[in-house]
């Protein structure tokens, strides 16, 4: 076979991509009839996509929940400073009450309080646990954290 | 979604968010179909047969290209490239690009269809004038032989006026069509004839196409 004239080499190569199929201008059906007549098996990789659709979907749901519970903590913790001041004395087994009942819906984060509830031993430990909260709000650090 | 319907071209890249799953399978088979073409522009393998280097598939290139957009590993910049076919098609090219070169770099010619804006951004190149598209710029050789060969030997009159049109950047079936003066249903007949005959032709072993 002689040596090709590389120069007409382009139209050619038109030619080639001229006869592929266009996936932009096909509808959905022509394209899964073209998959099927090359013999393209697409449900191995469509098996994937779904895999890296539901991890995508958790993920943006966990980052959803994360930014609704960092919204939600200034005013529950707010919520906490005016009981506390109304409550008087300031006894565990109240800020345990108004734990449970401030944090049921953000199970860490009353866990974390929970801990640091159990380690104090005064009015003044209990004090500080509320100057905690505070501070690690301002600093807007995970709750999660408290305790630590 | 409606039988006939098709998303493509419809969507931007900035609506990648909202997409519904079975948008992403639309997407998904798109994406396969055009990451076959690559295959068989590379010569990696014809109907029943498609295989890449170490084995990968066109539907495994897909699937790779639509976890990484997902993981946002790969990104989009919506000012380069506002709709979302492209931009997934240009994600196909740049794996397909990366395998081409860690298999046979020396036996291929670059695909320069992507650059990159930052890193991770695969963008479309903007093509200005007569510069081969990356689907033509990536063929080999042999199998540009092997679409002269059977052209040339078939004597389709028409399928060698088409050829002349596409020359001329005529690319269009329409335009072709128009400018021809014949019917598009013999324009796609014999897009579709010269198909199905450079199939069977590349479907024979590589070593038979060259000779």
């Amino acid at each position: 076979m002689t040596e090709p004239e590389r120069t007409d080499d382009r139209k050619w190569r038109k030619l080639f991509t001229f006869i592929l199929p266009n996936e932009q201008e096909m509808t959905r059906e022509e394209v899964q009839a073209e998959l099927r007549h090359l013999g393209i098996d697409t449900r191995p990789g469509l098996a994937r996509v779904q895999q890296a659709l539901a991890r995508s979907a958790k993920s943006r749901q966990a980052r959803a929940d994360l930014e609704a519970a960092k919204a939600e903590r200034p005013s529950l913790l707010a919520r906490i400073a005016n009981k506390s001041a109304s409550l008087g004395a300031l006894t565990k087994d109240k800020l345990r009450d108004m734990i449970e009942k401030e944090f049921s819906g953000q199970p860490k984060q009353q866990a974390a309080f929970f801990r640091k509830l159990e380690s104090t031993s005064s009015e003044e430990d209990l004090k500080s646990l509320l100057d905690d909260m505070a501070k690690l709000d301002a600093l807007d650090e995970d709750p999660g954290d408290v305790g630590r | 979604m409606v039988p006939g319907e098709t998303v493509a071209g419809e969507v931007e890249v900035t609506e990648i968010a909202n997409l519904t799953n079975e948008q992403w399978a639309e997407y998904f088979e798109r994406m396969t179909l055009y990451a076959s073409n690559l295959f068989r522009a590379r010569g990696w393998g014809i109907r029943d047969n498609f295989f890449g280097p170490g084995g990968i598939t066109p539907g495994d290139i897909a699937a790779e290209a639509v976890e990484k957009v997902l993981d946002g590993k790969r990104t989009c910049d919506p000012d380069s490239c506002p709709n979302l076919l492209p931009f997934l098609c240009g994600v196909v090219r740049s794996l397909v690009s990366n395998y081409m070169n860690s298999a046979d770099v020396q036996r291929t010619r670059p695909m320069p269809q992507v650059r990159r804006a930052g890193v991770g951004d695969p963008v479309d190149v903007e093509f200005e004038g007569r510069e081969p598209t990356p689907l033509e710029n990536c063929i080999r050789p042999d199998l540009v032989d092997a679409m002269k060969a059977i052209a040339t030997e078939d004597g389709d009159e028409l399928v060698m006026q088409i050829v002349e049109c596409l020359d001329n950047d005529i690319t269009k079936p329409a335009e072709i069509a128009e400018y021809l003066d014949v019917d598009i249903k013999d324009i796609n007949n014999a897009q579709k004839r010269f198909r199905r005959k450079a199939e069977k032709l590349l479907e024979r072993p590589r070593a038979e196409v060259r000779s």
